[in-house]
């Protein structure tokens, strides 16, 4: 079969786990192309809805005892545990990673809530926990009394009795902003990537593997599996797997910025099995819910809100923030995470049992913290695997980020106007976005209007795109030079306006005669 | 950073703002500027390309088009500065305002400002659809500028959820277009818009109204598929075993309107929750000083002609506030909505000036009478919560109200 590519190493996904994979491997003098079948980095499955939360400390001690839900005779915290280390590394090289690649994050304060008498026990046995693991790590929690956590959160309902807080442990982020500024810094230094590329097979040849996609058979002598929650799907065209997928869904809400001084922390109740924090600020400075229950799905594909299920969400925010009005309420979304069904509270980094050159990474929530040693660790299973690892010494590790017209200052927004007039042009009203950010987006590669909304948040806001969208559309259309009816929401198939004006009265006219 | 003192600025060229500016060049202020965003004036009426504008204002039935063009031209001719493509970035309480456009950012001092910045619509997540979140969900006006501005329409197959009168208009403009509209869903047990509408629209078309329905579900991945509707009890909830699946390639939401309030809230403007907009005196200024509002920023109203007429009384209250000709504070009377008022405009009055009320019902009713204190007194044969009331006290009426009066509670009771 004549291929009308080839490379060293095809990477499925451009979620986090495989634009951190892409981004690692241009440090080396490697030939990689990154496909997705998606039409922009990021913007979708789980990497789109993940929470955007690097943490370590008070919620990651959380974190391992909601977890006894699913493995509950292994011990809550095992320092030999490849993905505990991995979770730690990762925070600690965060900061880092984050500012090389321009991406915005903000700490927040963690905060506990205990609203009785045995919560407040719940919140001893977590400070017990944590000190007995030995390291400062999880033992920062200091404690609150009702005065305190009302200071400290002015909108907290009156029933709190007492809380746990902790500082510096926990950064929040977009999370696809870490997978678009990956793929943009990984194509800076020589990385290729195919969208709206579906992966439908693998061939196995002598020294090499053909990987079959929809835009054509792509040539390679390494492949790895980033496909998140299809993960499954393509480690079958690989070869065999002993292991499989599980689903869990939530339901986070996001209210109108008009809220955002309902709350400061990150807010949580004592840990309960299968739910997640009540609310927190985001960094763009909406109150995000989380509180509802994790729950199986129907199948991956079950990625729809539920009735009932928006209103039970924000009644529970609710109790903790009477002030949380359905009113504002102005997105919501499903997020859909993964586990393996071999050992759910790890994950699947491994080559495939019969075909060593194809390697499985199929991460498991929390998937952003540890994406950077995981990816590292991947790097070195592949030259394990006989990739040939010399230094690319181009390699440069900072992209800077699209200007963020709301975030300046007079004097520099006026400054980046005289340098190129589209960026005085407001386009989406609600998140003061203008059409020189739009431009941009789409000249660092965005193609859909799910594409340009999460590199510029153009369309996020209370409208919804109401407003800008046609804009958009517009804009889109013209500096990618394609019609109107070409333009999608996410990917092929997504049309936003499918037909021109007249286009079904000619077409019944032709029927009709 | 380029500095401008100004008499008025008027906020948003739709309706409102040009009703306003007119009124306030007009009455007097020297330098008037309106500030738009879009690229031209006129607003939404651009996209509202139907007849039915102007048939109380001007007495003819025009488009929307043709309504925005006279106060285009009257606004013009009377050399109005307008700031086109130019967003306000932030509005003050001592009414300071930056603007950014592609010439750089620029700040005004105006004397007095008119909030005109009109409404938006309410989306599906505001209401809280189920579903999965696909391509081809529009709310309805949105749809309407891209079949009625760019020329392009958003699919085949088409249900209309909510029957306000943008989402009305819409199933008659997209039949007429060739797709095929397979169902209007109303939660309630009457149509949502006005009842003109619902004949010329709806009925002529015979497009399918279900009434006491709603959607329940939205079904697709990458494009909208299908949705499901079921009836509804009283309470507005779906009732099992009613539901049906309608495929779909679009689906329009029609499900309210929201004044937009943004700016307000920067300025310290103080707003009603029941009304989404500022509280407002009979001047159409707001809490802050100085600072007036029009049109659907208040109110959502039902008619452009209404929005019109009462920007210009904002208008006049702003030249005069810029040109230092309030008189000092007199009497401010509360009128406070009693049996079955929903909300009145403006929230409060003097008893020295002539005022137009507007009013919503909360429940619709038959063989009616408003009552307003003991000045006023009218009987309707039919109220609805989608059509608005509108009651003219004169002054020989506001001289009825006593001395001492502070509040005036205003119903809407059955007849005996």
């Amino acid at each position: 079969m004549q291929s009308q590519w080839e490379t060293d190493v095809v990477i499925i996904g451009a979620g986090v786990t495989g634009t951190t994979l892409a981004r690692e491997l241009s440090r080396y003098k490697v030939d990689a192309i990154v496909v997705d079948k998606g039409g922009d980095a990021g913007s979708q499955g789980q990497t789109k809805a993940a929470g955007g939360m690097i943490y370590t400390g008070l919620i990651m001690l959380m974190s391992f005892i909601l977890k006894s839900v699913m493995a509950p005779d292994a011990p809550l915290y095992d320092p030999d545990s490849q993905k505990v280390k991995w979770l730690e590394q990762g925070f600690d090289m965060a900061a880092q990673w984050l500012e090389e690649l321009d991406v915005e994050y903000h700490r927040l304060t963690t905060m506990v809530v205990a609203t009785n008498t045995e919560e407040v026990k719940a919140l001893e046995s977590l400070v017990k926990f944590g000190e007995s693991i030995g390291t400062n790590r999880y033992a920062s929690a200091r404690w609150a009394d009702s005065k305190m956590c009302s200071d400290m959160e002015p909108h907290l309902t009156k029933d709190v009795v007492a809380s746990l807080y902790s500082e510096g442990d926990l950064m929040h982020t977009q999370p696809w902003d870490i997978a678009i500024a990956q793929a943009e810094n990984a194509r800076q230094n020589g990385i290729r990537f195919m969208f709206d590329t579906e992966v439908t097979g693998v061939l196995q040849k002598n020294g090499y593997q053909i990987v079959e996609t929809s835009q054509g058979p792509i040539k390679t002598r390494f492949i790895v599996n980033a496909a998140g929650i299809f993960a499954d799907v393509v480690a079958d065209m690989g070869g065999a797997r002993d292991w499989g997928l599980a689903f869990v869904r939530n339901l986070p809400t996001i209210l109108d910025k008009r809220t955002s001084r309902l709350v400061n922390t990150c807010l949580n109740r004592p840990p309960v099995p299968g739910k997640g924090p009540i609310c927190y600020r985001t960094l763009d400075g909406n109150v995000k819910i989380e509180t509802g229950p994790y729950v199986i799905p129907r199948d991956r594909y079950d990625t729809g809100a539920y009735p009932g299920e928006l209103i039970q969400n924000l009644l529970e925010a609710k109790r903790y923030i009477p002030e949380i009005s359905e009113k504002d309420v102005i997105r919501t979304f499903v997020g859909m995470r993964v586990f393996n069904t071999r050992d759910q509270e790890e994950n699947i980094i491994e080559p495939c049992s019969t075909n060593p050159r194809f390697i499985n990474a199929a991460v498991r929530l929390p998937g952003i913290i540890p994406a950077l040693p995981i990816a590292r660790h991947l790097v070195k299973m592949l030259g394990d695997a006989g990739l040939e690892l010399t230094t690319n010494p181009d390699f440069n590790p900072f992209r800077t980020a699209i200007p963020r017209f709301r975030n300046l200052s007079e004097s520099e927004r006026n400054k980046l106007i005289a340098k190129d007039p589209r960026y005085g042009h407001v386009v989406c009203r609600c998140e003061t976005i203008t059409e020189g950010e739009i431009v941009e987006a789409i000249k660092r590669g965005a193609r859909t209007v799910a594409g340009v909304r999460y590199v510029t948040r153009a369309g996020m806001g209370r409208c919804q795109g109401g407003f800008c969208g046609p804009r958009v559309v517009g804009i889109l259309a013209r500096e990618l030079n394609i019609p109107v009816t070409q333009v999608m929401e996410s990917g092929l198939g997504s049309p936003i306006v499918p037909f021109e004006s007249k286009e079904l009265l000619r077409e019944a006219a032709r029927v009709g005669a | 950073m380029v500095e401008q003192a100004i008499d008025v600025a008027v906020i948003g060229a739709g309706p409102a703002g040009l009703a306003a500016a007119i009124k306030a060049k007009e009455a007097g202020a020297e330098k008037v500027t309106i500030i738009e965003r879009a690229e031209q004036l006129g607003g939404l009426l651009h996209q509202c390309i139907h007849n039915g504008f102007g048939l109380v204002y001007f007495n003819e039935d025009l488009t929307g088009p043709e309504y925005a063009r006279r106060f285009i031209e009257k606004a013009m001719d009377l050399k109005i500065d307008m700031q086109l493509e130019s967003m306000v970035l932030d509005l003050t309480a001592a009414k300071r305002i930056t603007i950014s456009s592609k010439e750089g950012l620029r700040t005004f001092h105006a004397k007095a400002v008119i909030l005109a910045m009109g409404c938006r619509e309410r989306t599906r997540h505001q209401i809280m659809i189920p579903g999965t979140r696909p391509a081809g969900v529009f709310t309805a006006g949105t749809a309407q500028r891209y079949v009625n501005v760019e020329g392009y329409i958003p699919g085949k197959n088409i249900v209309i959820l909510g029957s306000g009168d943008v989402g009305m208009i819409m199933a008659r403009r997209l039949t007429l277009e060739g797709a095929k509209v397979e169902a209007v869903v109303e939660i309630l047990p009457y149509i949502g818009g006005l009842i003109r509408n619902e004949v010329q629209c709806v009925h002529d078309f015979d497009i399918p109204l279900f009434l006491e329905h709603t959607v329940t579900e939205i079904i697709g991945l990458k494009r909208i598929e299908a949705v499901t509707i079921a009836r509804v009890d009283q309470n507005q909830e779906p009732i099992p075993g009613t539901e049906r699946t309608i495929e779909c390639d679009t689906l329009l939401t029609s499900v309210g309107l929201i004044p937009e309030n943004e700016l307000s809230l920067k300025a310290g403007v103080a707003l009603d929750p029941i009304t989404g907009g500022p509280f407002v005196s009979d001047t159409m200024e707001t809490s802050v000083a100085g600072i007036f509002a029009g049109g659907n920023v208040v109110h959502v109203n039902d008619l452009v002609d209404s929005v019109t007429s009462e920007s210009e009384v904002a208008g006049a209250g702003a030249a005069d506030y810029a040109m230092g000709k309030t008189t000092p504070a007199g009497r401010k009377i509360s009128l406070k909505g009693g049996e079955n008022i929903r909300y009145i405009v403006p929230h409060t009055i003097g008893a020295d000036k002539e005022v137009t009320l507007s009013m919503r019902v909360r429940e619709p009713g038959e063989k009616v009478k408003i009552r307003i204190g003991d000045v006023f007194t009218k009987s309707l044969r039919v109220v609805k919560p989608s059509e608005m009331l509108k009651v003219n006290l004169t002054l020989e009426q506001l001289g009825k109200i006593g001395e001492e009066t502070g509040e005036i509670e205003i119903i809407c009771e059955k007849r005996g």
